[in-house]
């Protein structure tokens, strides 16, 4: 995976994250959570755009790898209001793994 | 039979007199103003969408930084607002500049396939010699993390584009075309394709602001409808025109991506070097012509598509 393709999938699972938060009522038991996931996934997404750092090292392709099985889990509920609890489980997750992808490259180059 | 002998003439006749109309316009210099007109014009619109893009660009990463420590009630710090920008004031130049370059060398170069107005091409190649000195300049300066690939992409091209320039200044046109075929089309390829990887880094975040705003517009209607009889209803029919409004940009943002643009100019530079590189057939300009009209159309699309995002 590339620099840019993982900053399009972190992309991906943001917009579709937005469409579930916008599907539940401001004061729903789960949007604290779901808000709080959201900002810090678009710090990470962030910190990925504004630096440059090496693509093609083992630790970065190792990293991107355990996101991507994060992510096929994911996928699987993220679009249902009715699996709320899951998806937060797996959003922590696939946040931790982006914390270790940011981890693995830096300090950036 | 008769018919179909008939026919066939006639066939013959439309394809002889098709080329010739087209031998005709290969052979002259007018044939070719067309295709400098085309790519002159498509080049700016796309630079000029891709510069109003990421300008709109920092404006909603500002917007989005407020809008989100609102929502959480927290405290807004400039710094903050100055921290989540993806690119600086001089990095954004830097490329918008080697963009407009890389437009005024594809002219040059067609100008110097057709050997049109040698005094003028020699006038237009001072022009760029100086502009290219300048954006060297304006590159050494960068500092920023996100500007090492752009940096190591601009020293290729502004090298190359030197040595054919000074080419063209000492009148050595048939050197300065072979030196811009044999080595300068993979540096300004690359080049292209670097910008259009930043530009790609900043349509996604793009993307993830306005997403983000699309929840937020949501909520504010559904916190006033949440009042039940005494919600305003002057206020959620104002909310609910906020949240059309930003599905209308939403929409239009998924076609308004600069970085396609990109691929476009890149595909009408190859088209170019090819064209200088061939010996001036018919089918050569045909090609040439096609690949601008492609290019074209495709900026009037993304600039279309980025006029409609002003203001997100």
């Amino acid at each position: 995976m590339t620099r840019l393709e993982l900053i399009k999938l972190i992309g991906d699972v943001l917009t579709k994250l937005d469409v579930l938060r916008g599907s539940l009522l401001p004061d729903a038991p789960d949007r604290l959570d779901l808000d709080r996931l959201r900002r810090q996934l678009d710090r990470g997404q962030l910190q990925l755009a504004q630096n440059q750092f090496d693509e093609n090292t083992q630790k970065f392709q190792n990293a991107t790898e355990q996101l991507e099985a994060v992510n096929k889990d994911l996928k699987k509920t993220l679009n249902d209001v009715g699996k709320v609890a899951t998806t937060i489980a797996n959003l922590k997750r696939f946040v931790k793994a982006v914390d270790d992808i940011i981890g693995a490259v830096a300090p950036f180059v | 039979m008769t018919n179909l002998k008939h026919k066939s003439g006639k066939d013959i006749l439309t394809v002889l007199l098709l080329l010739t109309v087209l031998f005709q316009a290969g052979c002259g210099p007018s044939g070719f103003r067309d295709p400098i007109t085309k790519f002159q014009s498509a080049s700016s619109v796309v630079i000029a969408s891709t510069r109003l893009y990421i300008t709109e660009l920092n404006k909603t990463e500002r917007d989005h930084y407020i809008q989100s420590q609102l929502s959480q009630k927290a405290q807004i710090k400039l710094n903050e607002i100055e921290s989540v920008q993806v690119f600086s004031k001089d990095g954004l130049k830097a490329r918008l500049d080697a963009l407009n370059q890389i437009g005024s060398y594809g002219d040059l170069l067609l100008k110097l396939a057709n050997s049109d107005a040698p005094e003028k091409v020699k006038a237009e190649a001072k022009s760029l010699a100086d502009e290219v000195k300048n954006l060297l300049s304006t590159v050494s300066g960068l500092t920023g993390n996100d500007d090492t690939a752009f940096k190591a992409a601009v020293g290729p091209v502004t090298s190359i584009v030197g040595v054919i320039l000074d080419l063209v200044l000492q009148q050595k046109i048939k050197n300065a075309l072979d030196k811009a075929i044999k080595n300068g089309k993979d540096p300004v390829n690359n080049l292209i394709a670097v910008i259009r990887n930043d530009i790609s880094l900043a349509y996604e975040r793009k993307r993830s602001s306005l997403s983000d705003m699309r929840t937020a517009l949501v909520d504010e209607y559904n916190r006033e409808m949440l009042k039940g009889s005494s919600a305003d209803s002057e206020k959620l029919k104002m909310l609910a025109e906020r949240i059309s409004t930003h599905e209308d940009r939403w929409e239009a943002f998924a076609s308004g991506n600069p970085g396609e643009g990109l691929d476009a100019m890149a595909k009408a530079h190859n088209a170019l070097v090819k064209y200088a590189e061939s010996s001036h057939k018919v089918t050569d300009l045909a090609s040439l012509v096609d690949a601008m009209e492609a290019f074209a159309a495709r900026a009037v699309s993304i600039g279309k598509a980025v006029q409609a995002l002003r203001g997100t």
